[in-house]
């Protein structure tokens, strides 16, 4: 993790929770340890399709939303890990936008 | 930790929040209906008589509730913008240990009906739908208790 921080964001391959021969489980699993890379109290997890978009708020974004100056423009630098994992840290511009709601 | 069952039973604490205002619990559910929305278009040309590629090309994620508290759904003014929330219990442990949160943001009232059969309870029904901020980001979101 970049400096120590917890990242902001995860984007998980689905495909870890979808070949699993309990899927139920593997998404718990998932859940459980994306809360503690993120350090919050609860996360919420979002199918984007081949990854799933995890953040500790629902109102979170992957990029700046459509009124934005920003508008398309990614919010997290992410950093990819071996096991596909990638965490996401707020870019500055996304830190002093008050792009989520 | 209590055991988990994977299976579901019963929505509850259901909750609407209007953008800018605070949480309305939605009571007497008797049903959650989740729809991913998604949409795929496909191709073909020259002598294809089957489609030859499919893909995805639009997620409109929208929930339906039906309940008994009919005059609460129907007092909702369709367009206003918000926040659904609702839990899905868990088959043993209700809305502890295994239940889900499903959360709906940039959600919007629509359409909104409700019937009264006879010699039975009336019931509504409304549509919740949503977008997306960036156009990229899915509205829906869960987690897990």
């Amino acid at each position: 993790m970049s400096e120590g921080k917890n990242p902001d964001a995860l984007m998980v391959p689905a495909t870890g929770i979808l070949s699993a021969d309990d899927t139920e489980q593997a998404a718990r699993e998932v859940y459980d340890r994306a809360k503690a890379i993120l350090g919050v109290p609860r996360a919420f997890i979002r199918d984007q399709g081949e990854y799933r978009f995890i953040t500790g708020s629902p109102y979170c974004t992957i990029n700046f939303p459509s009124n934005s100056a920003l508008s398309g423009m990614p919010r997290y630098d992410w950093e990819a890990q071996a096991d596909g994992w990638k965490l996401g840290y707020l870019k500055q511009d996304a830190k002093s936008h008050a792009a989520d709601q | 930790m209590a055991e988990v069952t994977g299976l579901f039973v019963n929505t509850v604490a259901c909750g609407w929040t209007p953008s800018g205002g605070s949480r309305t619990a939605l009571t007497k559910i008797t049903q959650s209906a989740i729809d991913k929305g998604a949409s795929d278009v496909s191709f073909s040309g020259d002598g294809d008589k089957f489609p030859t590629f499919r893909c995805n090309v639009m997620n409109d994620p929208s929930v339906t509730l039906q309940g008994g508290r009919v005059t609460q759904y129907m007092n909702l003014i369709s367009g206003a913008f918000g926040t659904l929330d609702f839990t899905w219990g868990d088959a043993k442990n209700g809305s502890g240990a295994g239940s889900v949160l499903w959360t709906l943001v940039n959600a919007m009232i629509g359409n909104a009906g409700a019937s009264q059969p006879h010699a039975n309870f009336a019931s509504g029904s409304l549509e919740i739908k949503s977008y997306s901020s960036d156009g990229v980001t899915n509205p829906l979101s869960y987690s897990f208790n």
